[in-house]
């Protein structure tokens, strides 16, 4: 051993954080990147949802105003349209790429390793460089909105020929693109991590059965950011050629088929969507059992459904894009294997139903989040049968429906998971607790927002009213401003949460190794070490139970 | 089990030399992440015109993009400095190693994934538009590619000797065949080259040609080669790396990964560029 002979640096203070490769720093740094960005983002929304409610953005209102003669009335974007629609883009992609998707990655970061009883990631520089990464990546993305022609506004799917226009004068859309590359990277990067990690550094005698939930979600997560975010990364550089190097792989006009970029597109998108959720698929298991005082209902199915998931979700791009004329045979296709994706997640949902059943449940802030996801997630799913659906899809496609339907799945169901997520695990990243009352607030606010703010979508959606335009028929008024009044509960509740997460920290720790008292049940690793854990996570890793730790 | 793997039973004597010591490379790399896409920008001259005026000089672009490249590289190399200082304190090796084969592996899935997409342009185009294909009478492949094709597939063959006569410990043997592999796919890349450049002169470029299938091609064409030069440039750099730490006496021993890595990384380059010989010059 040589290890005297090599002095082992360590560095303190600021330049700990900065130079840190410790996985339980690195997720706490993708945590609170993924909470600033989550309210930037929601501003962003906010200012989408302040122009739909003012009475400018009423179309009789505008027309009955210009007729007399009189100026328009006001609305946030009446000068400038065009700024509503990187608003729009802006919104999707920075909730998408640093709010979403990092969210997930940065709870997996601290929490998997010491769910298998590992000592850190597998790689543990390049986790560090996957999070810093998104630094340039949201660099380029913010930095679009002070030049010429300003950010991207072609909607964050940046369809052609949509996102091919001002090529060469306004550079925002090629921001954009370099900004993906780099989250992508950051993407693929960390995806690679987390399987190498669960798949060789699992404690002695934690076979495959025994791996727990979470830590199985993301593994599933993992091979699908893998696999097709490079596919992301060659539809959108298809965009940046076509624009800047007079390439025509998406002009129709010389060639190029606009079509196939959508293609190529959803092929990653589409399973995009899952990773914005299974790992919180995953985690729910914990906490429902956890809460309920029982073991997870059917351990076995939940893999496998999770795994059916993954493949399934490679199969389905194509429903997105009904609308844009494919044979019928490839429509039947994609609306069979989308409708066939409902079975792997009913099993998930039944599943925790069971778990719930005849349990002793003890209503936690985590748990209740918890629930709260059950319900919203099964009314977005509803909707998401109802789009998967060629005759239906064709009425909604790119009406409000479509947007209420994937806000309720995301805001209801991956960011509910998230904050769920974070309320149990907090005392343990942390060593602090948090005031149960605040949380119970936090939840209901946030939970009656929801409700307000995107179930009347899928009417206005219904009615007609078309998504991305910042004007709209007098007809959809009212709705329109219950959705702004849900959207301000929901905004609220964010702020709230962050601050409470945030003034966490003037207290000293309080929460012992196991603050939710759910070690006798919920034999995972994380509740063995002290909270927060020491830089090494165990001394010794605890004997793996005689009954599994995973199925308890 | 691995190094990070705590052992069950009693406690390690100082569980802090389990711990890796920080790393300022991860955040210092960012640094020219964001200078290159900037000097790209400006060098395309899209930045003309904004707030962020100055960085529009070419001049300036070409400041950032070069001197992003030299900070890049010079990152990547106190990386791997740190990388292999650390060894010495690595406290399970072997477990490391097999950790790093599943991450090449992986890397290479990824990599598959991306040329997927490539691939899957060209078989729709070809499926869905007959003129989508190079102009007849333009001389396109021809022996010189064949010859190419050989070379690259030849060097993919002294690359696996050379890991083998390594493993074997015929270390003398092992710098020839890495010295003849790196050749090899330096004459291939040159070989590209040249290709590149005939064709330009002949006007085979998706501005010179007719807008339709001709223009399609050619421009999926430069991307296909171009994506895959990069790659065979890329490998280049990684047999080249082994090659100067074997001169400089490392991979005496049992271990000799990254020479692994970079043959495997290697005979990936060679299978792609068969699939794309094949869908660019033998499909049409």
């Amino acid at each position: 051993m040589t290890a005297a002979t090599l002095p082992i640096k360590r560095y303190t203070g600021v330049m700990d954080w900065l130079t840190t490769v410790d996985h339980k720093k690195i997720g706490l740094m993708y945590i609170w990147l993924v909470l600033v960005m989550a309210i930037v983002g929601g501003a962003l929304a906010g200012a989408i949802r302040v122009q739909l409610a003012t009475p400018g953005a009423v179309w009789e209102a505008v027309q009955a105003a210009s007729l007399a003669g009189q100026g328009a009335p006001a609305s946030l974007f009446s000068e400038n349209r065009e700024l509503y629609n990187q608003m729009v883009t802006m919104h999707a992609s920075v909730m998408i790429f640093f709010v979403l998707i990092p969210g997930f990655v940065g709870f997996a970061n601290y929490i998997v390793p010491l769910l298998i009883g590992a000592r850190d990631m597998a790689f543990p520089k390049m986790n560090a460089f996957g999070f810093w990464l998104l630094v340039p990546s949201a660099v380029l993305m913010f930095a679009s909105f002070f030049v010429q022609g300003g950010a991207a506004s072609s909607g964050w799917t940046a369809y052609p020929p949509l996102s091919l226009q001002g090529a060469g004068q306004n550079p925002g859309q090629d921001m954009w693109v370099l900004g993906v590359h780099l989250a992508g990277m950051s993407s693929i990067l960390a995806a690679i991590n987390f399987i190498v990690t669960i798949a060789n550094m699992r404690a002695p005698g934690m076979g495959w059965d025994k791996i727990p939930l979470f830590a199985w979600a993301t593994f599933f997560t993992s091979i699908i950011q893998l696999l097709a975010t490079p596919v992301l990364a060659a539809a959108v550089t298809m965009v940046l050629l076509d624009r800047n190097f007079g390439t025509s792989f998406t002009k129709a006009s010389s060639g190029g088929d606009p079509v196939l970029y959508q293609h190529v597109f959803w092929t990653y998108s589409h399973p995009a969507v899952y990773i914005m959720i299974l790992p919180g698929f995953g985690a729910i298991s914990h906490i429902i059992a956890a809460f309920s005082g029982k073991r997870v209902f059917g351990y076995l199915g939940m893999v496998l459904a999770v795994g059916c998931i993954t493949f399934l979700g490679f199969l389905v791009w194509a429903h997105h894009m009904f609308s844009v004329g494919m044979p019928t045979y490839l429509q039947a296709w994609f609306m069979y294997a989308s409708l066939a994706i409902a079975v792997p997640t009913g099993i998930k949902v039944f599943s925790w139903l069971a778990t719930m059943w005849g349990g002793n449940i003890r209503f936690t802030v985590p748990m209740l989040f918890a629930i709260g996801f059950i319900s919203m997630f099964v009314f977005g799913g509803i909707g998401g049968l109802v789009l998967a659906m060629v005759p239906s899809d064709i009425q909604l496609h790119d009406t409000y429906f479509v947007v209420g339907h994937f806000h309720l799945a995301m805001v209801g169901g991956s960011v509910m998971l998230l904050m769920a997520m974070c309320y149990y695990w907090w005392p343990k990243m942390t060593g602090r607790t948090l005031d149960a009352r605040t949380g119970t607030w936090v939840f209901w606010l946030m939970l009656v927002g929801v409700i307000l703010a995107f179930m009347p979508m899928h009417l206005t959606g219904i009615l007609g009213m078309a998504r991305r335009v910042p004007v709209y028929y007098g007809d959809f008024k009212i709705l329109n401003h219950v959705s702004t009044l849900g959207y301000a509960l929901t905004f609220v509740s964010s702020l709230i949460f962050v601050a409470q997460l945030a003034l966490s920290y003037r207290r000293k720790p309080d929460a012992g190794a196991d603050p939710w008292g759910v070690n006798g049940v919920q034999q995972t690793f994380e509740w063995a070490t002290s909270s927060p854990p020491p830089v090494y996570n165990f001394e010794t890793v605890p004997p793996i139970p005689v009954a599994d730790p995973a199925r308890h | 089990m691995s190094d990070h793997t705590p052992s069950s039973g009693t406690a390690h004597a100082d569980p802090m030399s389990h711990v890796p010591p920080g790393s300022i490379w991860p955040l210092l790399v960012t640094i020219p992440l964001v200078a290159m896409p900037f000097g790209v920008l400006s060098l395309l001259g899209v930045l003309k015109g904004s707030p962020v005026g100055p960085l529009a000089d070419p001049q300036v672009g070409l400041v950032l993009l070069m001197g992003g490249g030299v900070m890049f590289l010079y990152c990547l190399m106190g990386w791997c400095h740190q990388i292999i200082r650390e060894k010495t304190i690595a406290h399970d090796v072997v477990q490391q190693q097999k950790d790093l084969q599943l991450f090449v592996l992986l890397f290479l899935c990824g990599e598959f994934a991306a040329f997927g997409a490539i691939f899957g342009f060209f078989f729709h185009r070809f499926a869905q538009d007959p003129s989508f294909g190079p102009v007849p009478g333009m001389h396109f492949g021809g022996p010189l590619v064949a010859l190419a094709t050989f070379l690259l597939l030849s060097s993919s063959v002294t690359g696996e000797f050379a890991h083998h006569l390594l493993q074997a410990g015929r270390i003398g043997l092992a710098r020839i065949m890495f010295f003849i592999t790196i050749l090899l796919g330096a004459i291939f890349l040159g070989m590209t080259g040249h290709e590149w450049g005939e064709l330009i002169q002949r006007g085979f470029t998706p501005g010179a040609l007719a807008e339709g299938g001709p223009a399609a091609f050619a421009a999926a064409f430069y991307t296909g080669t171009g994506f895959h030069a990069l790659h065979v440039a890329t490998g280049l750099v990684l047999l080249f790396m082994v090659a100067m730490r074997l001169e400089a006496g490392a991979f005496r021993g049992k271990r000799h990964f990254a020479a692994v890595a970079a043959t495997w990384y290697w005979h990936f380059v060679d299978v792609v560029w068969v699939a794309l010989f094949i869908t660019v010059y033998v499909v049409p």
